[in-house]
């Protein structure tokens, strides 16, 4: 059984907690973009961006028999993709804007701050959570280490 | 990887198929621990280097994520101390034969 499996499976995680980190900042970042890209000749703004994630399961038979082989218990986590939110964009009464329409309304992204905040803090505690088990996992080692000393 | 490096060697030191009658030479025995000290120094070196090139990638301002490095870091660390462990290991169990009175 592989001594650092609990190293990689936090690692994934942080990695994965990373570009979650990314993509909310992405949504902070265009919380007011009207123009992400033209449909039909028209702007529309941008949409809210979510992470799905995936166990992280071997896709092969090799590594899968390699595993087996291993012991190795759990696995990682991986980012399998990013959706785009549905939701409805949010109008905004703003008849200056270069992008409203015919009755002064602007289209605005259907990225809700608050929503986006929780999601930030929630992702810098997963990230802190995972560093904590990776820690856990060292002390373990290095305990191992001094059997005997 | 850190788990290359046995507490017991894939390869035991001594063959377990060989009968106890059947003499083996000190110098065969010396020579199978050596290569398995020898592919363990050569696991930790490669750690090592492994460190250092992400070292140097992220100092350069390449896409390395800081836990990556710091990851391997711990790793590398902990098979240092792992070798440490069983060079002491092996140093005395070297003094105790040699205190033998002969």
């Amino acid at each position: 059984m592989k001594l650092t499996n609990g190293f990689d499976i936090s690692a994934s995680a942080l990695t994965a907690q990373r570009f979650r980190m990314d993509v909310i900042s992405s949504n902070i970042a265009n919380a007011d973009t009207t123009r992400a890209r033209t449909v039909n000749g028209r702007w529309v703004p941008y949409q809210r961006k979510v992470v799905v994630m995936e166990p992280n399961r071997p896709t092969s038979f090799s590594q899968l028999f390699q595993n087996a082989l291993n012991g190795q218990a759990g696995e990682g986590v991986r980012v399998s993709r990013v959706i785009e939110d549905d939701s409805p964009f949010r109008l905004v009464y703003n008849p200056t804007h270069p992008d409203a329409d015919e009755n002064g309304y602007v289209q605005m992204p259907n990225v809700d701050i608050l929503k986006e905040m929780v999601d930030l803090i929630s992702a810098t505690r997963s990230y802190e959570a995972n560093v904590t088990a990776l820690n856990a996992t060292k002390a373990m080692i290095s305990k191992a280490l001094e059997i005997g000393k | 990887m850190i788990d290359t490096i046995r507490f017991a060697p894939a390869k035991p030191v001594v063959p377990s198929g060989a009968n106890p009658g059947n003499k083996l030479g000190a110098a065969e025995l010396a020579k199978s621990f050596n290569s398995f000290l020898n592919e363990a120094i050569d696991n930790l070196n490669r750690q090592q280097a492994e460190v250092n090139a992400l070292n140097q990638s992220f100092v350069i301002g390449e896409a390395v994520d800081v836990h990556q490095l710091t990851i391997a870091a711990e790793k590398a660390f902990l098979s240092l101390e792992l070798a440490v462990q069983v060079r002491n290991k092996a140093i005395e169990a070297y003094q105790e034969i040699m205190r033998m009175q002969i």
